[in-house]
């Protein structure tokens, strides 16, 4: 009877200690941190706190919040706690929230699949000192963003790193009351993006080795257009020289390796206070959409930029010459040949915008003032170059400054 | 000792009582689904199926039915049953899915004979998921099925199984299937328009054909009606019908365009999770760029392989949509949820469908 008894007792703790060792191993560590944050994620409550232990986890599927408001995600710190996707077998995203007020902070989403962090329809979104991006550097199959919140309203992304995206590292697309500020960005196609937005401020980040530094762009063909209001100050956009790495198709991917600024299509938007160096092939250009020679047929769509002003910035050229690879780099160079002035101005002005003696309406001017010694050319894509201005004091006006972007929360 | 003789009696109990416990019992009684309560933990306690559980025959007032065409699922079999409470209907409606009463259910059992080829030779269910009609809408539940095929357990975070099976051609097969997590259903069921979770398949257009019922081979709108579920609707020749993508007497823009709907217009339409990509597959959908024909990806990333458009008239190797439907790859492959393999015959179908368009250049060459 002893024996029997002790042969069940061996079962039993046979059982108990099979289980721990499955807990044990490291990638069931991995596999039940997952099943456990996945679970929180869905029964959360309203306001909950979600906390991430310390470590690195193999992750192999989304995590994702739906449909419940005012929840915090936060890490040990974005050097602390990582969440790996390399080897995800499902899904496209690291992380996709789908609700509003959700915190993200701490914590850093490594290699996912496609988009590390998504987050749509969501009204609040805050994204604070995470480290987002992927491991293999330059590399096409990396994935497209980064930090990618998109019709969403009071975005708030701030002291975040984010490195390594095929398309852009920070990337805010259809978006309203927007403030990106305080973030370093490198290794991205192109490093911040804010697309399709209304009313963004960018301010005090650092885009580096990139292949363009800050996009402003406005695009057709999308449920949520004609962006406006767009403030991009007090940045060091800096080197962003390495090579274009985007998928054909994608519209960063016709962006030249040294690339500080683009603005394009976008109304009321103001660049000041900027630091913009060491760019091999433009330092800023402002330019319509019709630049980038894609057919559209979207009738409500303004493919003109209208209200820009550039003023107060800092510009240093690149010692090196301009990447003729893209499209852009090749209708520049069949311009310019090697060397592109530091600001270029594509000249193109919706006839809309247009008094009746040929000139711009107050509140739709292009403008570049007190920007130093720079070098300029509008380049007149309209008549296809044929007259063509280096003259800058031409364009040496202001526009009332545009308003501080504030968040409600 | 003979404390020892009580301890290993009562540890035997335990043990049996828990094998016991685990073992499929049939389910008797008639169908226990009220919405206003917690879920069931395990499928057996709904009695959606009278006698062995994963013989899965429905109960009394468990009606099984298909789509004309459905969706993908990594060559899945599907078991479908719809359950509505006595004395309750659905209003006929022509366009959108059946929204059901409150109190009903859909269930949707997923499985995989062992040989597709033969399939007496018995199947393995994964999965039931269950979209229930509660007071405040329509909810998900999934329940996994336990190896033993005993019975189902309820889970929210979804799993990956390892699935095998031979396929219509001898071949062999080997997944990780990927059982969804409770949010990535609404990544495919959430309705914009009426800010709700809604059911995909059931449509009129795709329940308007013949099924082989136990007791004879009826049209399941006519069946439904005769049933007393669905109020109001006419004879199924006056119904709209969708074609099965399947069926090679339709034409090719039909069948494609009936593949479309139901794999990608769920996401893809103008009021759907993908809304913000501007690209609608939707049958109602008539623009043909918003349907993609010389469209521009907006954020597809590494999901545009190098290619321009989402699609390029008469050239499905230049076109988007060819390329995420064959692609595996979990940051590239559309639908982004539900499959871990490629449809073979439905990339086949989209292919010839892009390939006989006129063909036409987009934009400007580069």
């Amino acid at each position: 009877m002893r024996k029997l008894f002790s042969v069940f007792a061996t079962a039993t703790i046979g059982l108990i200690l099979f289980g721990c060792n499955q807990k044990g191993a490291s990638s069931g560590d991995s596999a039940a941190f997952e099943k456990e944050v996945q679970e929180k994620l869905i029964n959360a409550k309203e306001g909950e706190v979600i906390e991430l232990p310390e470590g690195t986890f193999t992750m192999t599927r989304p995590l994702i919040l739906d449909g419940i408001n005012n929840v915090t995600i936060r890490g040990k710190g974005k050097d602390k706690t990582i969440l790996n996707f390399k080897g995800q077998k499902d899904g496209a995203e690291g992380l996709r929230i789908t609700a509003n007020g959700t915190i993200l902070e701490d914590f850093a989403v490594i290699d996912a699949k496609g988009d590390c962090i998504k987050v749509q329809d969501a009204q609040g979104i805050t994204f604070r000192r995470l480290k987002v991006g992927w491991s293999t550097e330059g590399s096409t199959l990396n994935g497209s963003y980064g930090l990618y919140p998109v019709q969403s309203s009071n975005v708030l992304i701030e002291e975040c790193e984010v490195f390594g995206s095929s398309d852009a590292g920070i990337y805010v697309g259809q978006s309203k009351n927007i403030i990106v500020r305080k973030n370093l960005v490198h290794g991205n196609v192109a490093g911040i993006e804010i697309e399709n937005s209304m009313d963004a401020d960018v301010y005090e980040n650092t885009s580096e080795h990139n292949t363009g530094g800050v996009l402003v762009f406005d695009l057709p063909d999308l449920p949520v257009k004609n962006g406006a209001r767009c403030r991009v100050y007090n940045n060091k956009i800096i080197d962003n020289n390495i090579k274009n790495f985007g998928p054909k198709g994608t519209t960063v991917s016709e962006i030249p390796a040294g690339t500080g600024v683009i603005i394009m299509a976008t109304n009321q938007c103001e660049v000041f206070g900027n630091e913009i160096k060491g760019h091999n092939s433009v330092s800023l250009a402002v330019v319509s959409y019709l630049s980038l020679q894609k057919p559209y047929k979207d009738t409500v769509y303004d493919p003109y930029v209208g209200g820009v002003s550039v003023h107060d910035n800092q510009f240093e050229r690149g010692t090196g010459s301009l990447d003729n690879s893209v499209l852009f780099g090749k209708m520049f160079a069949a311009i310019f040949g090697d060397k592109v002035p530091d600001i270029v101005f594509d000249g193109s002005i919706n006839p809309a915008y247009k008094n009746a003696d040929g000139s711009t309406k107050e509140d739709q001017k292009v403008c570049f003032h007190n920007n130093g010694n720079v070098t300029y050319t509008n380049i007149d894509l309209e008549h296809k170059s044929a007259n063509m201005s280096n003259d800058i004091t031409k364009m040496d006006c202001t526009i009332p400054a545009l308003k501080e972007v504030k968040l409600m929360q | 000792m003979r404390k020892s003789i009580l301890v290993v009696t009562s540890l035997l109990t335990i043990v049996v009582g828990l094998v016991l416990h685990s073992c499929s019992t049939p389910s008797t009684g008639e169908v226990v689904l009220n919405v206003a309560d917690k879920s069931f933990d395990l499928l057996s306690k709904y009695h959606f199926f009278e006698g062995t559980l994963n013989d899965l025959k429905p109960n009394v007032g468990v009606l099984p039915y298909d789509l004309a065409s459905p969706l993908f699922t990594d060559y899945a079999h599907k078991a479908r049953f719809v359950y509505v409470p006595k004395g309750k209907q659905v209003d006929y409606q022509e366009e959108g899915v059946l929204n059901l009463p409150v109190g009903s259910c859909y269930i949707k059992n997923f499985y995989y004979p062992f040989d597709f080829r033969d399939l007496s030779k018995g199947r393995r269910i994964i999965e039931t998921r269950m979209l229930v009609h509660r007071e405040n809408g329509w909810e998900s539940l999934s329940y996994i099925w336990k190896d033993d095929q005993s019975d189902a357990t309820l889970e929210v975070a979804g799993d990956i199984k390892q699935v095998s099976w031979i396929h219509d051609d001898g071949k062999k097969m080997d997944i990780d299937y990927v059982i969804p997590n409770k949010n990535q259903c609404k990544g495919c069921h959430w309705d914009n328009k009426n800010n709700a979770f809604m059911p995909i398949g059931p449509k009129v257009r795709n329940l308007n054909h013949d099924y082989a019922y136990a007791d004879g081979v009826k049209n399941q709108i006519e069946k439904w009606t005769a049933m007393g579920i669905l109020k109001g609707a006419k004879p199924g020749a006056q119904c709209p019908k969708m074609v099965s993508y399947y069926d090679t007497t339709a034409t090719v823009n039909d069948r494609a365009r009936a593949y479309l709907e139901i794999n990608c217009a769920h996401c893809h339409n103008p009021n759907g999770p993908a809304y913000t990509s501007g690209l609608y597959v939707n049958l109602e959908n008539t623009n043909p760029e918003n349907l993609g024909i010389c469209k521009a990806p907006v954020a597809a990333g590494i999901g545009t392989g190098d290619r321009l458009w989402d699609i390029v008239p008469g050239n499905h190797n230049a076109s988007i949509l060819s390329y995420r439907m064959e692609s595996v790859d979990a940051g590239v492959k559309m639908p982004e949820v539900g499959r871990v393999l490629a449809h073979k015959e439905g990339v086949a179908l989209i292919n010839r469908w892009i390939d006989e368009m006129k063909a036409g250049e987009c934009g400007v060459k580069q």
